[in-house]
């Protein structure tokens, strides 16, 4: 959570290369508040030019060894409930909270529906449109995701490898996300079977410990 | 118990009388009066006048039989509004449940459109003053009517909101609201009216220039079911199918409605109010006398039957199971067809008419599907082809043209500019409301049904329970 917050402001490859450095020269010192100034200074030198990113990168290595109670306040009170998530703008920090947890239950979803179109009788030609539908028509063009994460995407698209991408999609982009599935189902399979089989997924997602954090319904 | 039995006893020989002497005194008063004046010596004539001379009785009966012409057009006229309940129960039945709501709001909806619609400027157009045979010029927003014409009136508003009403099971489950109610109004206000002052028109001036030409169709198997039809292909043709319901390479799939109960409930329901349709134009329209009643009511119930029959036949020369739904269609398919000859043809004729309509009717769905037309309840095969088929089977089948070339002519001519304007025009106002309003609703109103999308309403809460679309997006959307 902390470092998809600082993600924001350093990028993925700063966050990266200010944990490694930190890992290489200075985190074996047991007490990190004797080496964190040292780590700015290190930081600074290493990035080319004294700026706020040393400062960010500090408060980053900070973050990552102090209490999350000691953190600045959120300057937004939580949410409460999905509608407030799907209406407000939150914090940078409750956002990325939204946003893993849209994605989460997304991912939960989307396999379920996966695997309930394998179990189908067409099998394997229905699966394998249902990718290149999820490929070609939402996530790629209209999610706007970063090279790392449409890598992550279409790994796991041809599910090589579990999802683990942080792509912050909102309620409405996830729901044009099932929306679009939907289409697809209901012209693969017929809308009978389409509202059977998302129905299914639905509740079966809705099982799991995901599915109980953000229910997929939230999407349709 | 016993004390039970005796208050209903009451309550039902009370509901009795009451009806008996309103029914008595709407029909028959002026008679009795009249009678028991020419009899009854000892009544004062202040009381009970005598009449004077003959054409003062002449007068009474002449007043009386008003009386009843326009207590059979109102009861006739509430029976057509009937039908509304049967196109409602028909269309929600074959609808899926997602989509009842917005189904049952359509049918509710163009009723009142429609009739305010026709009541402005419709009347008008129809039965105003027509010179020139193709449109009425007069009466427009009519106030002050004479009785009958009041009654008139009445009885055609139905007619008018039945013909638009036809458009919404067509093309239900993926219609956006608003588009559905302009088109019906217009419907009622301008489609359905010009075709009916070819046919029908006019009261008060000239004639339309089919009914110069001895177009037989004597309560509306074109002017209203074969324009609702033309008017449900147009729109049908605009809308598109819904989601899914061909496949990749155009194999149509089966959408089954929710309820057959409701279906095979609204098919009787229109049967029923079929009798005040057609019986009922006799007193309205053609200037038929009121002893035709009993032969058209004759007419259209064995028109009905046949046709119901002929679709279980044609079913079984299709080598497919006898389904509720055909059936039903096939009955209603019936009964439009009777309706254009149901007061020129012997009954033998009308089931022969029927019979036709039922294999017709069964035959066509499957071809319509092969076109990708993704009609609903089948309101095209049904009204359009059973209502061509009807105005063909009035010329042939006519008393008194029987097999007549001539006749079959003018009915020929008939169906083809009926067809020709209203299509054209139809599809012309569907394609502006699309343009303007959108005639489809979006991919994800019709994945959450357009009862949330459209109402914010489910039509069975309690069943419904468990149903996909209640997530904060749909809630929101519907905010």
């Amino acid at each position: 959570m902390i470092r998809a917050a600082f993600e924001k402001k350093l990028g993925l490859e700063g966050v990266q290369q200010a944990i490694g450095l930190w890992k290489q020269h200075f985190a074996e010192e047991t007490d990190v508040q004797k080496n964190i100034r040292p780590f700015a200074q290190a930081y600074s030198e290493f990035i080319g030019q004294p700026s706020s990113k040393s400062e960010l990168a500090l408060l980053l290595i900070s973050s990552l060894h102090t209490k999350l109670e000691m953190l600045p306040p959120d300057p937004q009170p939580q949410p409460r409930n999905m509608s407030q998530i799907a209406t407000s703008p939150a914090s940078p920090i409750a956002s990325t909270q939204t946003s893993t947890a849209i994605d989460a239950t997304l991912a939960a979803l989307i396999l379920e529906l996966h695997e309930a179109l394998t179990l189908d009788s067409q099998g394997s030609a229905w699966t394998a449109q249902f990718l290149q539908t999820l490929q070609a028509s939402s996530t790629v063009q209209t999610l706007k995701l970063d090279d790392t994460q449409k890598d992550a995407w279409e790994a796991w698209l041809r599910l090589s490898q579990p999802l683990n991408l942080q792509a912050h999609l909102s309620v409405q982009q996830a729901t044009k996300l099932v929306n679009l599935l939907y289409v697809f189902l209901t012209e693969a399979i017929g809308p009978v079977e389409a509202d059977r089989l998302l129905s299914r997924s639905v509740q079966q997602v809705e099982a799991t410990p995901t599915g109980r954090s953000l229910s997929p319904r939230t999407f349709l | 118990m016993k004390k039970h039995i005796g208050n209903l006893i009451f309550t039902v020989l009370l509901m009795l009388g009451l009806g008996a002497h309103a029914f008595g005194q709407s029909t028959s008063s002026s008679i009795a009066t009249s009678q028991s004046s020419l009899t009854n010596s000892a009544v004062s004539p202040v009381d009970s006048p005598v009449p004077q001379d003959i054409g003062k009785l002449a007068q009474q009966l002449a007043d009386s039989t008003l009386y009843v012409e326009l207590l059979i057009m109102v009861f006739a006229g509430a029976l057509v509004f009937f039908m509304q309940l049967g196109f409602a129960f028909l269309e929600s039945g074959m609808s899926r449940t997602k989509n009842t709501v917005n189904v049952l709001m359509k049918n509710f909806c163009d009723l009142c459109a429609g009739s305010l619609a026709f009541w402005c400027i419709g009347y008008g157009l129809m039965y105003g003053a027509n010179m020139s045979g193709w449109v009425g010029t007069s009466h427009f927003f009519p106030t002050h009517l004479p009785a009958k014409e009041a009654g008139i009136l009445f009885f055609q508003i139905m007619f008018a909101a039945a013909a638009a009403t036809i458009v919404s099971g067509a093309i239900a489950e993926r219609t956006r609201f608003s588009a559905y109610f302009l088109g019906s109004a217009i419907i009622c206000g301008f489609i359905y009216p010009i075709v009916g002052s070819w046919v029908w028109g006019a009261n008060h001036g000239g004639a339309g220039w089919l009914k110069q030409m001895g177009f037989i169709d004597f309560a509306g198997s074109t002017v209203v079911h074969s324009v609702g039809g033309w008017c449900a292909l147009a729109a049908l043709i605009v809308v598109k199918p819904r989601l899914g319901r061909y496949g990749p390479d155009g194999t149509p799939r089966l959408i089954q409605g929710h309820s057959l109960s409701n279906t095979v409930l609204g098919g009787l329901v229109l049967w029923v109010g079929w009798f005040g349709f057609n019986a009922g134009s006799a007193v309205s329209l053609q200037g038929n006398t009121l002893q035709d009643m009993g032969r058209i009511a004759l007419n259209t119930h064995l028109a009905g039957c046949a046709a119901a029959l002929a679709a279980m036949a044609a079913l079984k020369t299709l080598q497919k199971r006898i389904m509720l739904t055909v059936t039903v269609n096939g009955a209603i398919g019936g009964l439009v067809a009777v309706t254009a000859g149901s007061a020129v043809m012997e009954p033998q004729w009308a089931i022969l008419t029927g019979i036709v309509a039922g294999f017709l009717v069964t035959y066509m769905q499957p071809l319509l599907e092969r076109l990708q037309l993704d009609d609903v309840v089948g309101a095209v095969s049904v009204h359009l082809i059973g209502g061509i088929w009807g105005t063909l089977a009035a010329g042939l089948f006519s008393a008194s043209n029987f097999l007549s070339l001539t006749q079959l002519y003018t009915q020929v001519i008939g169906i083809l500019t009926v067809g020709a304007f209203s299509f054209s025009v139809a599809y012309i106002m569907y394609r502006l409301i699309d343009a303007t309003l959108g005639m489809r609703v979006d991919p994800l109103q019709e994945q959450r049904g357009l009862d949330i999308a459209e109402h914010a309403e489910v039509g069975y809460p309690e069943f419904q329970r468990d149903q996909l679309h209640t997530g904060a997006a749909a809630a929101q959307a519907i905010r």
